[in-house]
């Protein structure tokens, strides 16, 4: 698809009428699945992703040794997530890809001191895809891990981020605007600490926007986290209601 | 037994098309109308003639070799061995895995070839896992393989026959002989071991003749079912131990072409016996046979070491030098 | 499927409590555990169902595309069938872990829908020996509790209901050639008949009896169940494939009884899900339901 239309036309809107620091729409449930330890479910725009947390268990084999966690994650995507048919879930470069990104940057989050010798199972499910794939999926692993009890340093967020032709920086990339050419950057962060676990860019914008970009995706960051907690505590008041321990306040 | 087919030879008569490259609509119906219809209910209910010979091969040590009419079907079971995958570890039973192969002459179609070998291992596997004593070899793994030689039909059935005896050879424990056979219904006609036009009629066509029957819909015209089962019994205590039907039948039908192949199986779990005794008595020969040289042998060695004592070594290496024949003096 | 480990006391007890006709979780041999359905939640699908049977997750999605049909079946379109095994199941089915048990469930529902009477392929035909439609029907099995035959061709039957193929007028260019011209409008779209597509039915035998929707656990203490594929044509029930699975094996008159029970079952749940599907279809306008999906 040629980037010949502007991702922000004169009014100031997005192709799918956003402003240009607005997110998607999201909406998350925790505790889906009962087989898992933990698992949630999100949506974010029309990106729906599932995760399944199995763990901490015995690390299989030869990787027992080490003295902090075993992160393994896989991330598959269905065959009708997209709009063309893919014949294969996972194993191809992208999956690998982001497998590795979701490793790297949920070692960042995960207190690994704590579960020595052990492994935590991660997959992540992308049932509809619609732009920030990865991030999405990040975002679902951490309220996975939450649900399943995992011990974390603090919530793990990503957000992207974008830059439009007349340098306004755009928050959350839907799919239109990412095979349309423009620059894509994921900002993976720790928003409290304001740390930076994994940062990636595709296409190229001049280094002098870079600060504003990075800037726009913690900011997304930022509110993503708010509304990934929200969700957690609301979480907890539902199941914790029964047993009378809902006021946490 | 060989089917000799007339082949036309295509570098002496000038370029020509080949006969069989695309076959049509039309094509299935003159086959369909030159073949023999045996009826709605046969009466013979007897399976094609077989010849099944235990013991064919000395590389390993259970081997079994069936003609059913003009399937050829080779089987080979090897001791079991240790699970390679760990992950297909089951908690109390041992793994059977089949391997299907088709030879290269086996058969026209070549396109489908690789689809029905997985197919077929896999229904072989789930036809023989009831029958093999499966306790008897936890942690480990059965190897199964099947070479198809030549494709006329009734091919699940013939690889289930065969590898039953093919188990016996090797000597793996099994609850009871397994025999097996197919019956199909195509346009009102029953087929008992239906051989490979009528299998491809069956699966080609796939029955797009009886959808012309069921544009009226009034309940009672009456529906053209078509279907193939194959069933694998042992016969003992009339167990069933695997059943696969495809197709669209009544159950009726079902029941009724299940009761056909289950008459043909008993009928070839009298020829396996026969072929297992008549093998059982071989052996034993072959053993006597053996025991009795190897007794010969002994016999010899006892004589020689007698006459070395009797001798000493230097008189015994004397009487037995010959004089070297090329030797010029 | 994921493996569940049992004592032989609890295999006493669930054998025993088929025997008086009363499962582990009250049920009798005859019921099925509560199931969810619901259609239209993939929006880059022609078509897609969820089904939630007890433990059991599957999320079907249906694409189509223009392909040129079998020579020897002209009129006849094309159906492919893939079964992906997540692992969020179970942590055994990464990478190409499950791949044993989605080659088993694509067989079983291949030869199920393999006659045309099962399924009328020739509504998937567009020009006759030129274009047909190809519908590639994708399975997720999200989580396993047991019974995964059925639900999955229940899941796969309500998203063929739902499959919103778009109208094709043709053109005729030159040279014979004939160009398609598919429609836009999301609203003009032709549907499926369903009424004659198959469900498998599992039939379990546990001790002398034989039950219907198997748990996990009621499935690793029975040696042999038999899989039919109930097909209902002018109110009477007919089989489109049926094979055993387990690794056991069962007296003739057994598997007559197992027949039986799997006929009158495929018809009862056949009839239901009908029923289910239509009901969801005349809820327009203000009653619509939105659609919850997984948020529930």
């Amino acid at each position: 698809m040629a980037g010949n239309f502007e991702l922000l036309s004169e009014q100031g809107l997005r192709l799918d009428g956003r402003r240009p620091h607005e997110l998607r729409h999201i909406k998350c449930k925790l505790g889906v699945f009962e087989q898992p330890d933990g698992s949630a479910y999100m949506e974010q725009g029309n990106t729906k992703v599932l995760a399944a947390v199995y763990g901490p268990h015995q690390a299989k084999g030869m990787k027992a040794e080490t003295n902090d966690v075993i992160i393994n994650c896989q991330y598959s995507q269905a065959t009708f997530a997209t709009a063309e048919r893919k014949n294969r879930p996972r194993g191809d470069r992208k999956s690998l890809e982001f497998k590795m990104y979701l490793e790297q940057a949920l070692s960042a989050a995960i207190k690994s001191e704590l579960y020595p010798r052990s492994q935590i199972d991660i997959y992540v499910e992308v049932l509809q895809a619609d732009g920030a794939n990865y991030a999405v999926a990040l975002n679902v692993a951490t309220l996975a891990l939450i649900d399943a009890g995992i011990c974390l340093n603090e919530f793990i967020v990503a957000c992207t981020a974008s830059l439009s032709k007349n340098s306004i920086p755009l928050t959350d990339i839907s799919h239109t605007e990412e095979v349309s050419g423009g620059p894509m950057l994921t900002v993976a962060a720790l928003p409290t600490a304001e740390k930076i676990a994994f940062l990636e860019m595709s296409e190229r914008f001049h280094i002098d926007h870079l600060e504003t970009v990075i800037e726009t995706a913690m900011a997304g960051c930022r509110e993503i986290r708010d509304i990934l907690e929200a969700a957690v505590r609301e979480h907890l008041l539902h199941i914790g209601s029964a047993a009378d321990w809902a006021r946490v306040g | 037994m060989l089917r000799v087919t007339q082949t036309k030879n295509t570098l002496l008569d000038g370029a020509t098309i080949a006969e069989d490259l695309y076959t049509t609509p039309k094509d299935c119906e003159e086959c369909f109308d030159s073949l023999e219809l045996p009826g709605k209910n046969p009466t013979k209910l007897c399976p094609r003639s077989t010849f099944v010979r235990a013991g064919v091969l000395t590389t390993v040590r259970g081997s079994a070799y069936m003609e059913y009419g003009n399937t050829k079907v080779l089987a080979i079971v090897a001791p079991p061995h240790e699970l390679m995958r760990a992950s297909a570890r089951r908690m109390n039973m041992g793994v059977i895995n089949c391997f299907v192969n088709f030879a290269a002459f086996a058969t026209g179609e070549l396109e489908s070839v690789p689809e029905r070998e997985k197919h077929l291992g896999s229904m072989l596997t789930k036809a023989l896992e009831p029958v093999v004593c499966r306790t008897e070899f936890l942690n480990f793994q059965l190897d199964i393989r099947v070479l198809i030689l030549d494709d006329d039909g009734c091919l699940l059935s013939t690889a289930i026959n065969c590898c039953g005896v093919a188990l016996v050879e090797c000597g793996i424990s099994t609850y009871d002989l397994i025999t097996a056979s197919s019956a199909c219904i195509y346009r009102d006609n029953v087929f008992l071991n239906p051989s490979a036009k009528e299998e491809e009629l069956l699966r080609k066509h796939r029955g797009g003749h009886a959808l012309a029957g069921s544009d009226n819909s009034s309940p009672t015209a009456a529906l053209q079912e078509h279907g193939l089962i194959t069933t694998a019994s042992m016969d003992t205590f009339e167990q069933v131990a695997q059943c696969q039907q495809g197709g669209y039948l009544s159950p009726a039908t079902y029941v009724k072409l299940l009761d056909y192949t289950l008459t043909i199986n008993k009928s070839l779990r009298q020829i396996i016996r026969r072929v297992l005794t008549a093998r059982v008595k071989e052996q034993h020969e072959l053993d006597v046979r053996e025991k009795a040289e190897s007794a010969l042998e002994d016999q010899r060695l006892a004589e020689i070491i007698e006459r070395l004592k009797q001798q000493g070594l230097d008189d015994f290496i004397q009487t037995n030098i010959k004089e070297d024949p090329f030797v010029k003096r | 499927m994921a493996y569940v480990a049992l004592s032989e006391a609890e295999k006493t007890f669930i054998l025993h409590g088929v025997e008086e006709d009363f499962r582990c979780d009250g049920r009798s041999r005859r019921d099925y555990r509560p199931m969810e359905l619901e259609t239209a939640l993939v929006s880059n699908a022609s078509g897609s169902a969820r089904l939630r049977l007890a433990n059991t997750d599957i999320l079907v999605g249906i694409k189509t595309e223009i392909d040129v049909p079998d020579p020897l079946t002209p009129e006849f379109g094309k159906l492919e069938f893939f079964v992906d095994c997540s692992a969020n199941a179970t942590p055994e089915f990464e990478g190409r872990g499950g791949s044993d048990l989605a080659q088993e469930l694509v067989l079983a529902l291949e030869n199920a829908y393999e006659s045309p009477l099962a399924f009328d392929y020739r509504t998937l035909c567009l020009i006759p020996g030129q274009q047909c439609w190809k519908l590639y029907i994708d399975i997720l099995i999200l989580e396993c509790g047991g019974n995964l035959h059925d639900a999955v061709s229940l899941a796969a039957k309500a998203a063929l209901h739902n499959t919103k193929l778009p109208r094709v007028t043709a053109s005729l260019l030159d040279a014979g050639v004939t160009d398609l011209i598919i429609s836009d409008n999301p609203y003009d779209c032709t549907r499926l008949t369903i009424d004659t597509v198959p469900l498998l039915v599992t039939v379990c035998k546990i001790g002398d009896y034989c039950l219907v929707d198997p748990s996990a656990e009621e499935e690793v203490c029975s040696p042999v169940s038999i899989v039919v594929s109930v097909s209902m044509r002018n109110g009477e029930a007919f089989l489109s494939g049926s094979h055993m699975t387990g690794g056991g094996a069962m007296h003739r008159d057994t598997m007559r009884n197992c027949l039986d029970l799997g006929l009158s079952i495929g018809e009862q749940l056949n009839t239901l899900l009908a029923k289910m599907l239509k009901q969801e279809e005349e809820r327009v306008g203000p009653k619509r339901p939105k659609t919850v999906g997984f948020l529930k």
